[in-house]
């Protein structure tokens, strides 16, 4: 079924938009819910959340790429479930290997208190991603968005795992300029 | 204060989140990560895959199809290019020992022809053989007391034996001249003796060369990634003798192998008597560090771990790309 067409079930508040959604959007949303948690119930649990969001966002939204509004709503609830889940301890899965990666770039001289705007923070990742070259791009969002493990993005890009270690790495060294130099920290 | 959130990884992580569309799009996992995915057993997963979405004309302009398809399409070329690279060291075998097979197939073949034509052998062969009979049937006679072949029996025996042998012979063929065009082969026959020794030489040399050749390929396509000139991260002239005195061994370009990675280290591999040295460094830091083996085993130097962590780091990806590519060490070491 056309992405048009799901959209137009929902707007209609018909049952049949959310088996639609399922049916076409069901495993690439199960595929993200499964590599933040790892856990089969809690993904289910995202993955029909995610339906509800849906549900509940269209009308009033109209999204231009289903597709990618409904990875995101997924990716936001996985996250916050993880985060339920795992308040006191490091689960299983890449979450936690990211999570500790990209502490790196928050770091702020020795600052703990540090608070950010969520528009301008929102912004200095749009000019940092734009600022790299496609494949790179493809790289940090593989892992930081689909939260992939660098063996996976190493077979996907079909380089070494050493390569694609050492490309994330410089990438978030430039990550963490670009944060400090828009001075999003405030 | 509302937009106001602590600024820590998950924050980070969830701002990801929120970041265009089409880079969410772009940077779709494949083949590789759908499959590494699905091992995992997904639960109840719709039989909807992303790959029969590429099929569907959705009229959207800018949809998935249309950045998913030249995807699919470079992975391919990409993954294509990097198949040739990993079995070019198989093939080149190949190709040697298929040319080994043939060229001992042809020495065979050509003996085999000397057996059933040459009359050099054959008569070779007869002379000692009749040398050997003619001892034989003198330790005979004498067993049996009869007396040697006179010197002119022996004249009658061969002018009988040349009747013979002419008999053989085609029409207006004597004996002579069958003899004399059996000698004129022996030259020939030497020659293509020496022409097969060239040969044979030459295939000796086409293994190194072969070898040789791979494994500047392989540079040459590791070099092509991020750089059109294989020597613009050497170091400035002022700073080479620094390079070489850390080093410890010549950087001469003539005599020297580069590899250079996408992050801007280079190595540089000198092979004398039978040691392969590798150095490591970059532009800024000049040496980063040394090492040296004498087979597929590297040894790091004291001097990896001395430097700061980003020259370690850079040395440490070098030197797991050298060991995790055991082809290219194999044929570097084997080449030297």
């Amino acid at each position: 079924m056309l992405d048009e067409k799901i959209i137009e079930l929902y707007w209609d508040r018909s049952e049949q938009a959310i088996t639609a959604s399922d049916q076409k959007y069901g495993k690439y949303c199960s595929s993200i819910a499964w590599r933040i948690l790892y856990d089969k119930e809690d993904t289910e649990e995202c993955v029909n959340d995610t339906w509800l969001h849906a549900w509940n966002a269209i009308p009033p939204q109209r999204p231009k790429i289903l597709k990618a509004f409904l990875g995101k709503i997924t990716r936001n609830l996985s996250l916050n479930l993880y985060e339920k889940r795992h308040a006191s301890r490091r689960g299983g899965g890449e979450t936690p290997a990211c999570l500790d990666e990209l502490e790196e770039c928050v770091g702020h001289e020795g600052r703990t208190d540090s608070y950010v705007e969520r528009s301008v923070l929102n912004g200095a990742l749009q000019h940092f991603l734009e600022s790299l070259s496609e494949q790179d791009r493809k790289l940090f969002v593989q892992r930081y968005w689909y939260a992939l493990s660098v063996k996976e993005i190493s077979e996907e890009a079909d380089m070494g795992e050493s390569a694609v270690k050492m490309k994330l790495l410089r990438m978030r060294e430039k990550l963490r300029t670009v944060l400090e130099r828009e001075e999003v920290y405030v | 204060m509302k937009d106001r959130i602590p600024m820590n990884a998950g924050n980070l992580m969830k701002a990801i989140g929120d970041i265009d569309d089409r880079y969410i799009l772009e940077a779709e996992p494949g083949k590789a990560g759908r499959t590494a995915a699905e091992d995992r057993e997904i639960p109840e997963l719709s039989e909807t895959s992303p790959v029969s979405e590429h099929k569907e004309p959705s009229g959207q302009s800018e949809g998935p199809g249309v950045i998913e398809a030249s995807e699919i399409r470079e992975n391919r070329i990409v993954k294509f290019r990097a198949g040739i690279r990993r079995y070019a060291g198989l093939a080149a075998a190949c190709l040697v020992l298929l040319a080994a097979v043939s060229v001992w197939n042809i020495q065979k073949n050509d003996r085999m022809k000397s057996d059933g034509n040459g009359a050099v052998y054959e008569k070779q062969e007869t002379e000692a053989e009749e040398a050997k009979d003619a001892a034989a049937y003198e330790e005979d006679a004498k067993e049996n007391g009869q007396a040697a072949p006179t010197a002119q029996e022996a004249d009658e025996n061969k002018a009988a034996y040349i009747a013979e042998d002419s008999a053989e012979q085609p029409a207006g063929q004597s004996a002579d001249q069958s003899f004399a065009e059996d000698m004129v082969v022996q030259p020939a026959e030497d020659s293509h003796a020496a022409e097969m020794m060239e040969l044979e030489e030459e295939e000796v040399y086409g293994e190194k060369e072969l070898l040789t050749e791979c494994a500047t390929e392989y540079m040459k396509e590791a070099v092509k990634e991020e750089s059109e000139d294989p020597y613009e991260l050497l170091p400035e002239a002022d700073d080479l003798a620094e390079a070489e005195h850390i080093a410890g061994f010549s950087m001469d370009l003539s005599k020297t192998d580069l590899l250079n990675d996408s992050s801007g280290f280079t190595a540089v591999f000198r092979a004398e008597k039978g040691t392969l040295h590798i150095a490591f460094y970059d532009q800024t830091v000049k040496v980063a560090a040394v090492t040296k083996t004498s087979g597929s085993e590297l040894t790091p130097s004291s001097a990896a771990v001395d430097q700061e962590k980003k020259q370690i780091d850079g040395y440490q990806y070098l030197y797991e790309i050298y060991q995790e590519d055991t082809e290219l060490s194999e044929q570097l070491v084997k080449v030297r």
